[in-house]
Parts: C-alpha cells; sequence; structure tokens
C-alpha cells in the first residue's frame, strides 16, 4: 500500500482501513477516492492501459456523502469482479444526487497483476463531505 | 467518547445510562481491566448510537470482546420488538453468517503431533483461501446456486458432502427458513457461484488443535471431547455473496430510512421497519446468505474430512471427525425471550456476538439440552480457543447471546509495522504451530499480538455467567488465507 501524496491517505481502524481523501471539487473527491480504493484492491501501477477495457458506471444519492459512498461500492464492485484488473476511475459528470464516470483497466493477468486485499464493502459509516481552508476532505471506511 | 456518562454495576458489567437520544441503556460486560482499554474508544458511542434506534427492547449490549466497528460496535447484541422495531443491514454486518464450527475427532494428540505438517498441507492444498482462491469442481449454474441459498448445509450433505447428522448440530440446522432468491442481485449470484468450499481471508482460517485443558466435565463428555483430543475448527462466512447482499441493502436502506423518518446517529445504522417491504427485501437475501454460509462450512468440513484420510491414513470410521456445533456470528432472526415476565417475539441482531442458549431451551440439540448450547470461542492461531456452553443466566440478561472471539487490539497497519523483520511463520513453529497462508502478510495481520487474549474474554463471560467454560483447545497447525 502507497501513500497517494496529497490525493489521499488511510488511518487507522481497529478492524479496518479508514481512507481520507482531499480534493478540489466533488469530482476530483470522487477520482481522488477511487485511486485509494484501487491502490489496496490490485498494484495499479502494473496495471496497463492500453488494450484497455472500459466499464461506465452511474450511481445516484440521497446527498454529495450517498454519491460518494455509492460510486465508491461501484468502483469496489467492477475492481474486484473475476478476470479485470482496475487501473484507475474517471468521473464524467457529477451533481449533488448523482455521478457518472468509467472505470478503465485491463484484463486480470495473474503473471503480473496482484490482488491485494479482498475487501468486503464501502461502509457509510461516519461518512462527511467538509470544506477545508485548501479544499474538500472526506473520510470513509472500508470494512477489510 | 467526551461527554458520555458510564457507570459500573458490578464486577463484569458497566451500564451506559439513557442519555440524548437513547431509547435503552447500553450495557457493556467487560471487567476493569477492559473496560479501562474501552474509554475513550468509539465502541462505547457505537453502543450509545444502537441505542437510539427505534423498537430496541431492554438495553445495547456489549460483549467483552467489543471494538470499534462501522454503526454497530464488533461484539454488539441488539433486539428489536418484533412488530415496532427495525431489521439492520449493518447490525449483521458484510459478512452475514459469518461463524465457526468445531470438529471432534477419536485421535489423540500423540497420534497425529508427528504428522502436522503433510496435514496441514494438505488442508492447505484442498481448501481454497485468499483473495480469489475457487475449486473449479464446484463452479455453481445460477439454478444451482439458487438451491444453496434455500437449503443451506443440507444442500451439501444431500450432494455427499458430509453426512445427515451433521445437520442436528447446526445453529438453524443449517437452514434459516424464508430465503427469497428473488430478492437475490445477479451480481451477487455471480460472487457466489465459484465461492463456495472456500476461507476467504482476514481472520478465516482451518485450524487443527487439541483439547489442552477441561473445566466442565459433564458438559464436556455431553460435547464429546476428552483431553489431548484433536479436534478442528473452521471459521469463515458467506464469502462475496453476502457481502454483495449486504452492501446492496444497506444502499437502500440508507434512502429508506428518509423515507420512513427515521433519525440515524450514524448511517451505518440504516435501518427500515421490520414489516417494510425494504426489510422484508433484505431479510430474504440476508436468509440466503445465512445459507450459503451453513453451505460453505459444510463443504469445508468435507474436505477437512478428506485431507485427514490423506495425509494420515485414517479412514473416516476411526478417525470420526463428527460435527460437535456450528454457530454463527453475524446474524439477525426471530426469537423468543422473556423481558420483564413476559415472553416476547423479538428480532435479535447479533454482529460479532454468539447464541448461546441455557440448558433446556428446545433449540438446542437434545443431545447437548441438558447442558447448555456448545459455544465456541476461536481465539488468536498462537494462543488457544474456547468451548463454552450457554447458560439460562444468558436468556435472562443477554437475549441468549456471549462473544465471538478475542477482539483486535492491534490495526492491520500496525500488526504489520510490529511484525516488520520478523517472521511470524517461524515464530509460531517454535510455539509448536505450524501454519500456512496464501499470503505472507496476512500472517502479519493475524499474528497473536494483534489480538487481546480470548481467555481474558472468555473470564468475562464466565464470571458474569452469561457462559460457562467446558474446555480450552491449543493450536496445532492452521490455514489461512
Amino acid at each position: 500500500m502507497r501513500e497517494g501524496g496529497a490525493k489521499y491517505s488511510y488511518f487507522d481502524h481497529t478492524a479496518d482501513v479508514g481512507i481520507d481523501i482531499r480534493g478540489a471539487s466533488d469530482r476530483e473527491l470522487l477520482e481522488n477516492g477511487a485511486a485509494a480504493l484501487l491502490d489496496l484492491i490490485v498494484d495499479t501501477e502494473r496495471v496497463r492501459v492500453d488494450g484497455t477495457r472500459t466499464v461506465s458506471v452511474r450511481v445516484d444519492g440521497i446527498d454529495r456523502e450517498d454519491v460518494l459512498v455509492n460510486w465508491l461500492r461501484e468502483v469496489l464492485y467492477t475492481a474486484q469482479a473475476e478476470g479485470f484488473a482496475a487501473k484507475s476511475a474517471r468521473v464524467t459528470s457529477v451533481g449533488p444526487t448523482f455521478a457518472t464516470g468509467e472505470i478503465v483497466g485491463e484484463a486480470f493477468d495473474s503473471a503480473r497483476h496482484e490482488r491485494r486485499e479482498e475487501l468486503k464493502g464501502v461502509t457509510h459509516h461516519g461518512v462527511r463531505i467538509e470544506q477545508g481552508p485548501d479544499g474538500l476532505h472526506a473520510r470513509v471506511v472500508v470494512d477489510v | 467518547m467526551a461527554g458520555l456518562a458510564v457507570e459500573k454495576i458490578d464486577d463484569y458489567r458497566y451500564r451506559i445510562p439513557k442519555q440524548g437520544a437513547m431509547r435503552v441503556p447500553g450495557i457493556v460486560y467487560a471487567d476493569a481491566r477492559l473496560f479501562e482499554k474501552l474509554r475513550g474508544d468509539q465502541a462505547l458511542d457505537q453502543v450509545r448510537n444502537v441505542a437510539c434506534l427505534p423498537g430496541i427492547v431492554g438495553a445495547s449490549l456489549a460483549m467483552p470482546d467489543i471494538h470499534w466497528g462501522y454503526g454497530f460496535p464488533i461484539g454488539g447484541v441488539a433486539a428489536f420488538d418484533a412488530d415496532d422495531g427495525v431489521v439492520s443491514p449493518g447490525g449483521v454486518g458484510y459478512d452475514i453468517n459469518c461463524g465457526v464450527r468445531l470438529i471432534r475427532s477419536s485421535l489423540r494428540r500423540d497420534q497425529v503431533a508427528s504428522q502436522m505438517r503433510s496435514l496441514v498441507k494438505a488442508l492447505f492444498a484442498s481448501i481454497p483461501a485468499g483473495v480469489g482462491g475457487t475449486r473449479a469442481d464446484l463452479r455453481l449454474s445460477v439454478a444451482e446456486e439458487k438451491k444453496v441459498l434455500l437449503e443451506g448445509a443440507a444442500y451439501a450433505v444431500a450432494r455427499g458432502y458430509g453426512r445427515a447428522d451433521d445437520l442436528e448440530r447446526i445453529e438453524e440446522g443449517g437452514r434459516l427458513a424464508g430465503a427469497d432468491p428473488e430478492q437475490v442481485s445477479d451480481r451477487a449470484l455471480e460472487r457466489g457461484a465459484s465461492q463456495l468450499g472456500t476461507l476467504g481471508s482476514g481472520n478465516h482460517f482451518v485450524e487443527v488443535g487439541y483439547v489442552a485443558e477441561i473445566y466442565d466435565e459433564e458438559a464436556a463428555r455431553a460435547f464429546d471431547l476428552f483431553r489431548d483430543q484433536i479436534t478442528v475448527i473452521v471459521h469463515t462466512g458467506s464469502r462475496g455473496f453476502g457481502y454483495q447482499v449486504c452492501d446492496e441493502h444497506l444502499a437502500r436502506m440508507v434512502k429508506a430510512s428518509a423515507k420512513y423518518g427515521i433519525t440515524l446517529p450514524d448511517r451505518q445504522l440504516c435501518c427500515a421497519p421490520i414489516r417494510s417491504p425494504e426489510a422484508e427485501a433484505y431479510l430474504g437475501a440476508m436468509r440466503c446468505a445465512v445459507n450459503y454460509a451453513f453451505a460453505n462450512r459444510q463443504v469445508v468440513t468435507h474436505f477437512v474430512r478428506e485431507a485427514f484420510e490423506r495425509a494420515l491414513g485414517i479412514p473416516p470410521e476411526e478417525s470420526r471427525l463428527d460435527l460437535v456445533y456450528d454457530v454463527c456470528h453475524n446474524i439477525a432472526k426471530p426469537e423468543t425471550h422473556r423481558v420483564g415476565g413476559d415472553l416476547r417475539r423479538l428480532f435479535v441482531h447479533r454482529k460479532g456476538a454468539t447464541r448461546a442458549f441455557g440448558p433446556g431451551h428446545p433449540l438446542v440439540p437434545e443431545r447437548y439440552r441438558a447442558v447448555g448450547q456448545p459455544v465456541l470461542i476461536p481465539g488468536d492461531m498462537g494462543r488457544h480457543s474456547f468451548v463454552l456452553a450457554g447458560t439460562e443466566k444468558a436468556m435472562l440478561e443477554t437475549f441468549g447471546s456471549t462473544c465471538h472471539g478475542a477482539g483486535r487490539v492491534l490495526s492491520r497497519t500496525a500488526a504489520m509495522r510490529a511484525a516488520r523483520g520478523r517472521t511470524i511463520q517461524n515464530e509460531l513453529r517454535d510455539q509448536g504451530v505450524f501454519v500456512m497462508a496464501e499470503k505472507a502478510g496476512t500472517l502479519a495481520e493475524e499474528m497473536p499480538e494483534a489480538y487481546k487474549d480470548v481467555a481474558d474474554v472468555v473470564d468475562v463471560v464466565h464470571r458474569a455467567g452469561i457462559s460457562r467454560k467446558v474446555a480450552r483447545l491449543r493450536p496445532l497447525g492452521v490455514i489461512k488465507g
């Protein structure tokens, strides 16, 4: 597990993993959150983008926090699907009650790709998006 | 934790009195030492939060292995009125019917100890563990998978994975009624298709051990346990199938909570009235996952029996390998309990807690009924695990519930840090435990010091009287994901 620089970091949660996500906009928050999640699942640096497979995603939610969790849930499902190695996720549009985007990757190849963790789910526990002096900040707990 | 009032009831119980939006008090089973460590932990806030949910009855309970979860604490028990209460997928968790079964053999430790390496290797070769581990010969068609969801452990037994008498020794007989495959998504079915008979990763394991100590001769006799007897513990659940069911229904319940005007102290506690379509949909799917997990542990048990035969050359009729019992750790189900002198139909959620019904209860298998339900409490892979029996006091105080395990003290990253520069496999070997894992990192995350000593947890439930100690098991060989 590497640290995501200014985009995300992980925090300790007794039985699980917490992700601190930062971003200048909701779009960045969703993309950086996806990067943090993908990095737990697979060594994304070893996933190539040529020969790309793209999965389109659309989620809704009752508010921004719900949209963030539902987006990450969708990323998690797609990235853990059999035969797929995910590299990154891109948001195409986002509003207070929806987001659309795509997850990019390639066919899973056990010779090159390494599955890291089997994540059980992205929880709704204590999730909130806050505006700080240097941008948006969100905390999400993932059940490992 | 600032501001949460807590008072001591007696040496093994603490009360969080009703405050703020709490509808009932919280009660935490712990001794002074365990409780001291809990102070300042968000787990106590979570006990309080659960006490705020509509229709909760009695108290929001926490067992001594309580730790910070998400929404409900791990080690939490909450009962809701069967008419006016709620159902909460977070009160069951992602690994629906994660649970433990104990298998006893007729073999003595000295017959097996010298062959432990080959036995563990045989187990490791036949039981898929870790991320993505599957048995190619067990891929299920959608039609077959739906049978698993309806029939539970009986599905496996009918296909040669086990014996008919296994089924009598499983909580709920290895099948929860009311499973509704129509409430299960294609995604869940797809994830479940290739994971029957697999362990998964994290804290799941198969452990060969022996009976190191007996505390209660009568109960040990009823459970057919004797000193130095070889035993096997299987710990796994409903795998990706259950995670997917929980995940999808949690998302729906977030919306349902808003729809029904339920104020949530934490969104992960999202819930719906028991008689709502959202709750019925969740329960129909949850029961499918419960049955999947029963079938999963049943198939793994069959692989354990095969591995013993292959590695030791001892035929099954000689080694026996009978099931003692199988308990669920993460489940919600209707049960009848005495509350304030009246019998009430309740919906009991156990999240990281074990049913522990007392002597005489009709749901305890007849062969154990005089001494109480067998309760299996796994510890870490280096120290010990315990066999307990349910008590009448648990029926009166905890809706027939007790602890479920050791509980973590180190986060996964803290454990990885503590393990740096060490070889956990060698350390365990020096303690007489031969361990194989799919991934070296798992051994670091799961090393003994990452957990409380389960003996401390078990002492609390024993002294508090909500279950009683029957036997202590020591590990000899373990496989992990």
